[in-house]
């Protein structure tokens, strides 16, 4: 039996019946697709541990396990344990007796201190072998900062080099704010027609098209042979709805 | 969707990009909340990889992971208290030749209305209607996942659709009453 072969029964409730199947389709956020594969790439790496156990040791890496949250998907506040870890040790270390006030400079130095710390640890999980480390690397960097300039250079390098279309869609997204500097579009326009993904493309053509001052640097992609049509005629519709 | 099952996990991003628009808007349909619809579409494929061994060859991806989608929306539902849903009415006793007042449909403000009547509904006529229009389901496989005849659907189908018709009028009938 097709759905075809409901009637309804009169009019009125026809065109009803023909308006539901015509309700307007919506897009779902880019964090949904972020989240999805961020849980895929989990999964992945934990089936592929338990099929070969000794090929997920390596101590830099279970050390890294051990001081990172292991889901950054629902870890919300978590990601900030080490962090915040560190913060109290220092704070131990360095506040003065009680009934002293700490003195700014040593504020300041702590503040210093942790943001090192985590930046520390957005590196070296940007250079894990594990696609689901190197996105626990873009998401920590995120909350660095990309305005980081050695955070900045590895989210970027990430876009152009990562080999996984997930974390270098990641990194895409933690440049949001930066995307309106002139040396981070000219990179990221520099490395557009080598991306072989055009979902990657997508997503690129999506950060710059809200950046201020990319337009021209867009404008010349859509008469670029070497990016993909589809692309190309995205671009175009987007260049479009801005003017 | 075998491949997964059979260890292929990375297959799931196909399913993903193929499926997950549909999810979203039957999601966004059944709670009228982006944010949940998000959630739930999410958690409908954290248990594909979960449940990949129920799946049967010959069983039909869309079937099975709409019944997996009403499962999730039951949770959903279940945790939460429901909000507005219009009051059960004796559908025999409302006329069914009223004057039409769906003529502007095409309109984006009649759509929109139409999507705020669907949410009055109770959630199981909500559930079928969205399933059958928009889910892309044959009746015989929205009757699988439901348990109970292709015949059996059809009625509910009626009854759902005219239940949506009477809300969907309600704003109209209300100002006819006042003036």
């Amino acid at each position: 039996m097709e759905r075809d072969d409901f009637r309804p029964e009169d009019e009125a409730e026809r065109r009803l019946w023909e308006a539901l199947a015509r309700l307007p389709e919506e897009e779902p956020g880019p964090g949904l697709r972020r989240r999805f594969y961020s849980m895929l790439d989990e999964e992945t790496t934990a089936a592929a541990a338990e099929r070969h156990p000794a090929r997920s040791g390596g101590w830099r890496r279970r050390l890294l396990t051990l001081v990172t949250p292991p889901r950054p998907a629902f870890a919300g506040g978590l990601q900030w344990a080490l962090p915040a870890l560190a913060l109290g040790v220092l704070l131990g270390a360095f506040l003065p007796e009680r009934g002293a006030a700490p003195p700014q400079t040593d504020v300041a130095a702590l503040r210093q201190e942790v943001g090192s710390l985590s930046r520390l640890v957005a590196l070296s999980l940007l250079e894990q072998d594990s696609a689901s480390e190197r996105l626990k690397g873009v998401s920590y960097g995120r909350e660095v900062g990309p305005s980081d300039p050695r955070v900045l250079d590895a989210l970027l390098a990430a876009v152009a080099d990562d080999p996984n279309d997930n974390v270098r869609l990641a990194a895409i997204d933690a440049l949001a704010g930066v995307a309106g500097r002139p040396g981070v579009q000219q990179r990221l326009i520099a490395g557009f027609p080598r991306q072989e993904s055009p979902l990657v493309q997508i997503a690129l053509v999506d950060l710059l098209a809200e950046a201020r001052g990319a337009r021209p640097r867009l404008q010349r992609l859509v008469d670029d042979p070497q990016v993909d049509p589809t692309v190309r005629d995205y671009l175009r519709r987007r260049l479009e709805r801005r003017t | 969707m075998s491949q997964v099952r059979d260890g292929d996990l990375e297959k799931l991003g196909i399913l993903f990009e193929r499926h997950h628009l549909r999810l979203f808007n039957f999601f966004l349909r059944m709670t009228g909340d982006r944010t949940a619809s998000e959630d739930l579409v999410q958690e409908v494929f954290v248990r594909m990889l979960k449940y990949r061994k129920s799946f049967r060859e010959r069983g039909e991806f869309s079937a099975w992971m709409f019944a997996l989608a009403r499962n999730v929306s039951a949770d959903y539902f279940g945790r939460r208290p429901r909000v507005t849903v219009a009051d059960e009415v004796e559908l025999d006793e409302q006329p069914s030749g009223d004057p039409l007042p769906l003529e502007q449909l095409e309109l984006a403000e009649s759509l929109e209305r139409l999507r705020g009547a669907l949410l009055k509904l109770p959630e199981e006529k909500r559930e079928l209607l969205l399933l059958t229009r928009s889910g892309g389901l044959t009746y015989e496989q929205i009757a699988a996942i439901l348990g109970c005849s292709a015949g059996a659907v059809k009625v509910r189908v009626h009854r759902a659709l005219r239940h949506l018709r009477q809300v969907f009028r309600a704003p109209e009938m209300e100002a006819q009453h006042g003036a």
